[in-house]
């Protein structure tokens, strides 16, 4: 990438870029760290485009991919920390049967997550589950513009399907005590 | 912005302006429910494949149970609207009796029944209807001839008129079962099913004419 064009709309976007990353990471020293990680990702990148808009594009996802690339390794290494905190409690060596017990839970709790989402989106009404297999799940989703136009649905519709199956996958979570747990 | 309003997808995607990707940022810092549901979208994409591998939903889940309930109630109702509703008048014989030929008879007719017998046996009804009236008005007590009468008219869909001379038939003879068998069908030309059966019943119960056809008939009838 033309390194003088990245460098100005850095410059002109760089609170937008902070708020993508606060929006995820939802804490302002990880968002400053992964906007710096995005930077130097975007810098050692080759983006075939040409138009400032394009680039802008591609810095956001760079910042967002960033983002979740640091959402999902926080949430990991909140984990490590915890189990790093319990080490030294009971200063047991790393491959103790502690460390294995704790990493153990971990794994089944990832599990049981997953089985409770599985479950809640087979009982999902046949709307809200198509809008999530369709926007969530998707590796390459189609806009809501896109899918509204599909479908015949409005956007506004299509938008509160997927609100109100994601609400109803969390509180089956929250009710068996799975959500707001590392 | 209200949370309805949130695209989180268009969010993570970088499908939306600038504008939109601030706002929708700003929005997701102060709201926990969408931070939540950013937490859970996250979620579910990481495990992406896992979730993709769930069996597709039904189409019409959720509505499937009570669209089969209806239409096994539909079925039932249709089935006991059949039973009971069965077209009876489908059943009903509607060849009329035969006349024995004139030149068979003995004695042998008159003239004016022999124009309505000729026009009787060639399945000319109205003609027969004209005939046997005119003959009938000389020989109004001819049994024969009303009960051709009632037959001519029945084939002519006349059956209120047909049932008056059969009537008059069943008073003077009540164990013809020529006349109650043209009776019972007229009844159920009528839809009457209980006078249908109830004189299907007398003509199984006498050993006379229309025995066997009044015990399949009966068979037949709805309950």
């Amino acid at each position: 990438m033309d390194s003088c064009l990245l460098e100005d709309l850095w410059a002109r976007h760089q609170r937008l870029f902070r708020h993508i990353a606060c929006a995820i990471v939802r804490d302002a020293d990880i968002a400053e760290e992964v906007v710096q990680e995005a930077f130097r990702r975007a810098l050692g990148s080759h983006f075939p485009g040409s138009s400032s808009e394009e680039a802008l594009l591609y810095l956001k996802r760079i910042v967002t991919n960033t983002s979740i690339d640091y959402y999902h390794h926080g949430r990991r290494q909140a984990l490590e920390d915890d189990l790093d905190q319990a080490n030294r409690v009971a200063d047991p060596p790393a491959s103790s049967p502690l460390n294995q017990l704790l990493e153990q839970e971990r794994q089944d709790l990832e599990k049981k997550r997953l089985n409770v989402i599985k479950r809640e989106m087979t009982k999902l009404p046949p709307e809200q589950r198509f809008i999530i297999e369709n926007l969530v799940l998707q590796e390459s989703p189609a806009t809501l513009t896109a899918l509204s136009q599909s479908t015949g649905v409005p956007i506004s519709t299509l938008r509160s399907r997927m609100i109100l199956g994601l609400d109803r996958i969390r509180e089956s979570l929250r009710k068996e005590g799975l959500w707001g747990v590392k | 912005m209200k949370c309805e309003e949130v695209d989180l997808i268009g969010f993570l995607q970088s499908d939306l302006d600038s504008s939109q990707t601030s706002s929708v940022a700003e929005h997701l810092q102060g709201c926990t429910d969408c931070q939540d549901r950013l937490r859970l979208v996250l979620e579910m994409r990481k495990n992406r494949k896992e979730l993709e591998r769930l069996k597709p939903a039904p189409k019409s889940r959720g509505y499937a149970w009570p669209i089969a309930a209806g239409l096994v109630l539909v079925a039932l109702v249709g089935y006991w609207y059949s039973l009971n509703h069965q077209d009876v008048t489908k059943l009903a014989v509607v060849t009329p009796y035969p006349m024995v030929p004139p030149e068979l008879r003995s004695p042998r007719p008159q003239d004016e029944f022999l124009a309505a017998a000729r026009a009787y046996g060639s399945g000319n009804w109205s003609a027969a209807e004209v005939q046997l009236r005119q003959y009938l008005k000389s020989h109004p007590e001819d049994y024969e001839a009303m009960f051709y009468l009632a037959n001519a008219l029945c084939a002519q869909n006349k059956l209120s008129e047909s049932e008056v001379v059969l009537a008059k038939l069943e008073t003077r003879n009540p164990q013809d079962n020529r006349v109650r068998w043209l009776l019972a069908n007229l009844s159920l030309r009528q839809r009457d099913i209980q006078a249908a059966r109830r004189r299907l019943d007398a003509i199984t119960h006498s050993a006379g004419e229309f025995h066997e056809e009044a015990t399949a008939l009966l068979k037949k009838l709805p309950h």
